[in-house]
């Protein structure tokens, strides 16, 4: 198999933990060390810890308009690695930023990718994605057919980061290329609310009749917060006033497909389900071991959710922290 | 002989007949012009034929007509509706007679034993209407039911129908003690009375109180003629017929659109309205029986079904003269002045969503007006097909009946899934073997935790009762009950077809469900989809086998049980025995009835699509009828649709009732002694 270039993901210096998951896999396909391209401004310093995720070299582009993201001038950054190195396969995870710079990249080179895939494998030089349809009711096989760089867009939280004893990665400062902006970030706002849509959440963190009491909410965000997760709610606890309508998930509020869904004190009725049913993962925490939710949660804690629930809000936490 | 006849008095001379015949022409002219502008509307709206099966249209004309069997359900108000329409039927004759008294001196309608008998009949009647005004104003006044509007309308009906009577009998009275050679009294034993209380009085007086009375009867009956088509009285001239043209299909059957040739869908302005439709609102009289056991009426929210017909009725009479302009060629140059739509200008989208189409009002309307199911069906299939506009969160159940044959939109391949462990064919699999019946199991006998375990207790009840059945397994598709009346027209036809074409194709004759909605669709919606089967509700086919002694209900539940009847099962398919048959078969168990039960059972609040939307308006019908039922103070309540058992449970935790819902099935299970049974 030809070599792997795969795209590392920065922000505010920090490298997305999706593009490390993107960068092991690469490694895997590979059997060892492969190239990544990195952009941004100052970003020499997250170089050494890339050598850990299987980068045995790394382009990196460093100017004042690269700063912050704009989708010419990362995409240049990755062209430009990619004239240097000559990559047959460009790995890039799926993120919002992925999403963007992986179809530009591939126009540019004529090229076909594989979108968002759940697994992916070499079959001899072929890469081989294998992508969700129709709501997660099928599997696709797809391939780049006969385009001459293979490339993919891998879905985070699906492939495992792996770190590993390893050299310092080389160092190839890309040469400054010109970047002509047809739109420029000027700056980025963050949005006053802390509060997460529901509807396009990643994560989200539920509560049902189970909490008792509008009273106890302060319980569930805790939780909420600490998985940096939107927060739902069933029918029950809207009808009763306990919340608004729009955290409601289920057949008659928002239907919602996050990575990771949380229900807390959530029997599980299949209104309920009819919302939430396609979450990637499934978590359960309710006190009835016969509740519907099991059959269909990932992972299930049978216990009162007034101790689960602070301690799982404090295992992450700790988790984080490492 | 004749100048000793009164009338001659009244009518003095041929001047005076020529003038009181042309206020008799002018009368009938304008009665006749008014009659003929309402039924010339009705020919501008969408055809419908009810001019089918004639003879059926006959008896039921009798029995509901002239019988009118469903207005003593109220048996005071069918005593005294009765006593005025007797009244009325008779003493037309009179009036006209009058009339003809007036023209032509010393006319008699009917000579000797005859006439005798009518004079008997109708002096009769006079007093019996008096009576019935009487009970009227007293109910009006004093007892006040709730779902009459006092309206002034009707204190002025009830005044010219009394006055009517009295100036009748007080003219006859008069002119007997003025006249006595001319009258026998034998015959009229009320004039006799008012005659007895004129002795002694002046002629002149008597005169003069003959002459009044002659005239105010003559003058208020003309006037009552013309005044009938312009209030909702109307309702005197319009229910026989309305009740000669009424709906004879199942009353779960909605009208299938032809929807490859339509060009307009639903109803949105007068005109898309069938004459039928206005018909039923020139008949509504307004007496508000409708509205009495109306889940959303009761409940605060902007559906009255009979504000709803009313409205309907005012929106045909506003556009009455446009209508007619538009007919006769007319209307000119000039565009008409745009008018109002129905939906949005007479009747908001609020009140078309609130239907849970539960037919309590179709069911309760004594001259078989449709107040509001299967107009409101019609105007959303306007909103859904035409405009798709509707409640966001429908879109959810729309999109899962497409795509997965289920409103939840849970995975088609899973629909049998709950039968994994069990005993239980599919119909492909038991091709060859022959099969008793086919069990439907529906969307929620599929998916729904609680329903699923019913669908067990079934497999087990037949099972044990040694029923050779099957299922479609991941053949069968949601029957479209939701659908269709979200106005989903287009997806319940193709569901229909698809569903009609799996069971033909298996040559099914014999269907088994325990779901009413399934229950009503497969059994009177699919016929016109060439779908015709012999459909069992799941009670049915139980209950008849505990009669037969194949399922023996041994294990004692000594509990007290109350009955939640499902709509669609009990006054839509009149099944109301069935699942009561079984709850007193259980040995120990203690049936007591609702207060609001079998046609008069209150809706759960999910029909007619209403499973699928917010209940944003109003206090909850649910929460409202679990109330009623914790009132009864029973162990638990029995139902027998997964849908009641949702809103039902549903409304249990909220409100922390402890009447535990069971559905009967589950409860036969429990009481049911199990054979040997070779698996």
């Amino acid at each position: 198999m030809s070599k792997f270039l795969v795209f590392i993901e920065q922000r505010d210096g920090k490298v997305r933990k999706a593009s490390l998951e993107a960068l092991s896999l690469a490694r895997r396909l590979a059997g060892g060390p492969v190239a990544a391209v990195l952009a941004g401004k100052g970003v020499g310093a997250l170089v050494k810890d890339l050598g850990r995720y299987g980068a045995g070299v790394v382009y990196v582009a460093d100017s004042d308009e690269l700063a912050l993201y704009s989708s010419q001038g990362y995409v240049g950054a990755l062209d430009a690695a990619a004239r240097k190195e000559s990559p047959g396969a460009v790995l890039v995870a799926a993120t919002s930023m992925g999403k963007d710079v992986a179809p530009r990249f591939a126009a540019r080179h004529d090229s076909g990718v594989l979108a968002d895939v759940m697994d992916l494998h070499l079959d001899g030089d072929r890469l081989v994605g294998s992508r969700p349809v129709y709501s997660g009711k099928a599997r696709a096989e797809v391939d780049c057919g006969a385009s001459p760089i293979q490339i993919a867009t891998t879905r985070p939280n699906v492939f495992p980061a792996e770190a590993q004893e390893a050299a310092e990665p080389r160092v190839e400062a890309l040469e400054p290329f010109e970047v002509a902006p047809r739109a420029r970030v000027v700056r980025i706002e963050a949005s006053e609310t802390k509060e997460i849509d529901v509807a396009e959440a990643d994560v989200i963190v539920s509560g049902g009749r189970g909490i008792k009491g509008p009273e106890n909410w302060p319980m569930v965000r805790d939780l909420q917060e600490a998985l940096g997760a939107a927060l739902g709610a069933s029918r029950a606890v809207v009808d009763a006033g306990w919340i608004d309508h729009q955290h409601q998930v289920g057949q008659t509020g928002k239907v919602v497909s996050p990575t990771l869904y949380v229900a807390a004190g959530i029997s599980g009725a299949i209104q309920h389900l009819a919302g939430m049913g396609t979450s990637k993962v499934i978590v359960a925490l309710n006190k009835d071991p016969e509740a519907p939710i099991f059959q269909v949660a990932t992972y299930g804690i049978v216990g009162d959710i007034f101790q689960t629930v602070p301690e799982l809000a404090k295992a992450v936490r700790a988790a984080k922290a490492e | 002989m004749t100048d000793s006849i009164p009338t001659d008095r009244v009518i003095a001379g041929l001047l005076g007949r020529v003038v009181f015949g042309a206020l008799v022409t002018i009368a009938i002219l304008a009665f006749v012009y008014s009659v003929a502008r309402r039924i010339r509307v009705l020919l501008a709206g969408a055809p419908e034929n009810r001019f089918d099966r004639i003879p059926l249209r006959i008896r039921r004309t009798i029995e509901y007509a002239f019988a009118q069997k469903r207005m003593f359900r109220d048996l005071y108000a069918g005593i005294f509706h009765i006593l005025i329409f007797g009244g009325f039927v008779v003493l037309v004759v009179r009036s006209l007679s009058l009339v003809v008294e007036g023209l032509i001196p010393g006319f008699v309608l009917l000579p000797g034993a005859a006439g005798n008998t009518y004079t008997l009949v109708k002096d009769v009647f006079e007093v019996l209407v008096l009576v019935g005004v009487a009970m009227a104003v007293f109910r009006r006044a004093f007892a006040r039911p709730p779902r009459l509007d006092l309206t002034l309308d009707a204190w002025f009906i009830l005044f010219l129908i009394a006055l009517l009577m009295a100036t009748d009998l007080v003219a006859d009275g008069a002119r007997s003690v003025l006249n006595p050679t001319a009258f026998d009294l034998t015959w009229s034993p009320a004039v006799a009375a008012v005659s007895r209380a004129f002795r002694g009085t002046a002629p002149a007086t008597l005169q003069a109180i003959y002459e009044s009375c002659w005239w105010i009867h003559l003058a208020d009956l003309l006037f009552f003629a013309n005044y009938l088509p312009y209030s909702k009285h109307f309702h005197i001239l319009a229910s026989v017929p309305n009740i000669f043209l009424m709906k004879l299909e199942p009353m779960g059957r909605l009208g299938t659109p032809d929807l490859e040739n339509s060009e307009r869908f639903g109803v949105s302005r007068v005109e898309d309205l069938s004459w039928k439709s206005m018909l039923d609102g020139y008949t509504c009289t307004e007496c508000g029986r409708c509205r009495v056991v109306c889940p959303t009426a009761l409940t605060g929210k902007p559906l009255d079904p009979r504000v709803f017909i009313a409205t309907l009725r005012d929106a045909v009479y506003d556009a009455t003269p446009e209508i007619l302009a538009a007919q006769s060629g007319r209307g000119g140059d000039s565009p008409p002045a745009p008018r109002k739509d129905l939906i949005g200008g007479w009747v908001t989208e609020d009140t078309i969503w609130a239907c849970t189409t539960c037919g309590y009002c179709t069911s309760a309307c004594p001259v078989f007006i449709i107040p509001a199911v299967d107009k409101i069906i019609e105007m959303r299939r306007h909103l859904v097909l035409e405009k798709a506009e509707f409640p966001k969160e429908m879109q959810t159940a729309f999109r899962g009946m497409e795509t997965n044959g289920n409103p939840w939109g849970m995975a088609a391949s899973s629909r049998a899934d709950w039968a994994k462990d069990l005993p239980v064919m599919t119909m492909a699999e038991a091709e060859g073997s022959p099969v008793d019946v086919l069990f439907w199991v529906g969307c929620a006998g599929s998916y729904e935790d609680r329903a699923k375990k019913v669908s067990r207790a079934l497999v087990d009840l037949l099972t044990s009762a040694g029923v050779r059945f099957a299922i479609l397994g991941t053949e069968e598709t949601c029957n479209g009950d939701s659908a269709r009346r979200m106005g989903n027209e287009y997806l319940f036809q193709i569901l229909a077809q698809q569903n009609v074409e799996t069971m033909n194709g298996y040559g099914i004759k014999k269907i088994v469900t325990n779901c009413p909605h399934c229950f009503n669709v497969i059994k009177n919606e699919y016929p016109p989809f060439g779908g015709r089967y012999e459909v069992l509700h799941g009670t049915e086919l139980v209950s008849s086998l505990i009669a037969e002694g194949r399922i023996r209900l041994e294990n004692r539940i000594d509990e007290s049980i109350t009955f939640h009847d499902p709509c669609y099962l009990g006054r839509y398919n009149d099944v109301y025995d069935a699942p009561r048959q079984i709850l007193e078969a259980i040995p120990g168990l203690r049936l007591q009835e609702l207060a609001r039960s079998k046609q008069n059972g209150l809706c759960c609040g999910a029909g007619g699509g209403r499973m699928w939307m917010e209940e944003k308006i109003g206090t909850r019908i649910n929460q409202t009828r679990m109330q009623e039922i914790a009132e009864a103070k029973t162990d638990s309540v029995g139902v027998s649709c997964p849908f009641c058992m949702v809103m039902i449970g549903n409304a249990r935790e909220e409100l922390g009732v402890e009447t535990k819902p069971f559905d009967v099935l589950e409860l036969a299970r429990r009481s049911m002694v199990e054979r040997s049974v070779e698996r």
